[in-house]
């Protein structure tokens, strides 16, 4: 069992990142000058009492206190001393018999947070847990149409001198019909930077999903209205153009057949649709009400329900749309200046970016199909008891992303497992422990770095995209490099049929072929029993598919995967 | 440095809302000739949108503004005036 226990182990790595992601943990690192001031921590012996907690704090020269159950429990009690005496103060304490240890409260950060310099303002992007997403996945390889005013974007011609804003990719202008989407808004430009604004480049803001490519796709004229006609137009244009996601901040108190049959023609392509509730504060308006959109409310950053966010059964979920920091562009400009400045807007368009961003980084991480999306974010969502305003709940990008890894793996593991014992007597089983064999299993079925929990991938710069490749199974890389993402599922088992064809005849090739035979298995079992991804003849041939895979996978295990072979 | 503006952001109830219409008096721009009520609303310090004309429907984005007013238009003339 001792190849199994690898394989095991490293899903454990997996699983106990859980562990370091959202809280302050020993694996946390401390920042360079992370101690608070003045502030001490005292663990007192589980036995002492109030007179000796009230004679310690004497000793302190504060109050110690206990802040919560757990500290009472286990009596961390907790105070502010005079700086210049803190050394000597801790000196005393530590002496004392009643006390464990005393020490300096030392701020604990988590792994990753963005520098840029207005990014402690971004109170929706931490809400939506993006200091813990940025560990695990940024969107890489994932397209998110921004249909909407526009987009000001890096490196455009017109918004020169300007360094912190996102970057594009195609897109089009439906209100002038040509190729220079540029914004004359503002509006489009806010939204798009709550998805993928220039991050952690030491100026301006962060986006949640820095990784996506934007499509900015115009709607929507200076004055920030349209016609159900552009709408439509640029719903199809983005699905027909590569999008994954479609970000729709924008609506109307009337349905609309066209823009209702463009939303089910890009669902039916797999592509994920987000739409605002809307800001009357009576029900939910459209596109988002139609069945195949994720309608988003909008919250503060108490939590509360904004009083303008529309409301009714068809909210799919909340985020935060009050007081939302982005970069803009300079209001009533033509967007040929671009003046770069920073504006708190309200509304649900702000709150549906975040939901889009979220789904970008689900996406990048294999779920594509726009249902399972859907049911990612909402199953993951921080649940709220009034359903007709927060849908299912509060965003949490983080928690759908680890979700999306930890549910994957475990997938994986049992479908590995199942499979070896499907084959039980088809392959020699002491092969599959050899190390080519484990290397085939791994670089097929799980990805060979997974550095997800790690806290590594953020500061990777450009070579994250190398290790957002090592860390897929080779199956799914496509997905980071941004590919035929619903076409080379097709594929599948090419990997190692290629592998058993070529390296047959090697005694160590022929072992990683058949390790590479069986991971490619267990990821195809995985795909085939979630339905999560978009293919290209639909869910249910995606199965079938999926498990004609398993079979031919099959035969090339048993092919190498013997002594006779 | 970035320059940082941020509007002043308000969590006013829908009722506090019409109370700053009539302070306003938004409900006069309602039946005035649509370009008048423009003109009038923009002297006013709002900006103006409107949303829907002569049964035709537009598409919005979908910020909140209290600096905003969107109008509804019938026969060029005002029908609806609302804030957001």
């Amino acid at each position: 069992m001792k190849a199994y226990t690898l394989i095991g182990l490293a899903a454990l790595v997996v699983a106990c990142g859980n562990s370091a992601v959202n809280k302050p943990s020993p694996t946390s690192v401390l920042t360079k000058d992370g101690v608070v001031a003045g502030a001490i921590v005292v663990d007192m012996k589980d036995n002492v009492s109030q007179s000796d907690i009230d004679d310690l704090s004497k000793i302190a020269g504060t109050e110690l206190h206990a802040d919560n159950d757990t500290a009472r429990k286990y009596k961390y009690e907790e105070g502010v001393v005079n700086v210049a005496d803190e050394d000597a103060i801790l000196e005393k304490l530590n002496a004392d018999p009643r006390v464990e240890h005393a020490e300096k409260v030392v701020e604990y950060k988590a792994l990753f947070t963005p520098n840029d310099e207005l990014y402690k303002d971004q109170w929706g992007l931490k809400r939506a847990g993006a200091e813990s997403s940025y560990n695990m996945s940024c969107g890489q390889g994932v397209v998110v149409a921004v249909v909407d005013t526009g987009i000001a974007c890096l490196h455009d011609d017109n918004t020169k001198g300007i360094d912190d804003l996102p970057t594009c990719q195609g897109g089009y202008n439906f209100i002038s019909n040509n190729s220079n989407a540029a914004d004359d808004n503002g509006h489009g430009s806010h939204c798009a930077g709550t998805i993928a604004q220039l991050t952690n480049n030491n100026h301006g803001g962060a986006g949640l999903a820095p990784c996506v490519k934007l499509m900015p796709v115009k709607v929507l004229s200076g004055s920030g209205s349209g016609s159900m006609e552009s709408v439509a137009e640029g719903i199809r244009f983005a699905a027909d153009n590569g999008a994954n996601v479609i970000s729709l901040s924008l609506g109307s108190s009337h349905p609309s057949d066209i823009v209702k049959d463009a939303v089910d023609y890009a669902h039916d392509k797999g592509v994920v649709i987000v739409a605002a509730a809307g800001n009357s504060g009576g029900s939910v308006g459209y596109p988002a009400a139609y069945p195949n959109a994720i309608a988003v409310s909008a919250m503060d950053a108490n939590d509360r329900i904004a009083n303008f966010s529309s409301r009714g059964p068809q909210v799919a979920i909340s985020a935060p749309g009050v007081n939302i920091l982005q970069q803009t562009i300079c209001e009533g400009s033509d967007g040929t200046d671009g003046c770069g400045e920073f504006k708190a807007f309200n509304g649900t368009s702000m709150a549906t970016p975040h939901v889009s961003a979220a789904a970008a980084l689900v996406v990048a991480q294999g779920i594509t199909d726009p249902d399972a999306v859907r049911a990612k974010l909402q199953s993951t969502a921080d649940p709220k008891k009034e359903p007709n305003l927060y849908g299912a709940g509060i965003l949490r990008a983080d928690s759908a992303v680890k979700s999306t890894i930890l549910s994957h793996t475990a997938l994986k593991l049992v479908a590995l497992f199942g499979f070896i014992f499907l084959m039980r007597k088809k392959i020699d089983k002491s092969l599959l422990k050899s190390k080519p064999a484990m290397l085939g299993i791994v670089l097929g079925g799980f990805g060979l770095v997974p550095l997800f929990f790690t806290g590594l991938m953020p500061h990777l710069g450009n070579f994250r995209v190398v290790a957002e490749v090592l860390a897929r199974p080779i199956g799914e890389w496509n997905i980071p490099l941004g590919f035929a993402y619903k076409y080379l599922p097709l594929a599948n088992f090419i990997p190692a049929g290629l592998a058993t064809v070529l390296l047959l005849k090697n005694k160590f090739g022929r072992l990683f072929a058949g390790g590479l035979a069986v991971g490619s298995a267990a990821l195809c079992m995985q795909l085939a029993f979630s339905g999560e991804m978009t293919f290209i003849l639909g869910s249910m041939l995606m199965k079938v598919w999926m498990l004609v895979n398993v079979i031919v996978l099959g035969y090339f295990a048993k092919a190498t995967l013997t002594k006779e072979a | 440095m970035s320059e940082i503006k941020k509007e002043e952001v308000k969590t006013e109830t829908i009722e506090e809302t019409k109370e700053e219409k009539k302070a306003f008096s938004i409900d006069t721009l309602v039946g005035m000739i649509k370009d008048a009520a423009i003109e009038a609303a923009k002297k006013a310090g709002f900006k103006t949108r409107i949303v829907e004309e002569d049964g035709k429907e537009n598409m919005v984005s979908m910020d909140y503004k209290t600096d905003r007013i969107n109008f509804t238009v019938k026969n060029d003339k005002i029908e609806k005036a609302k804030v957001g």
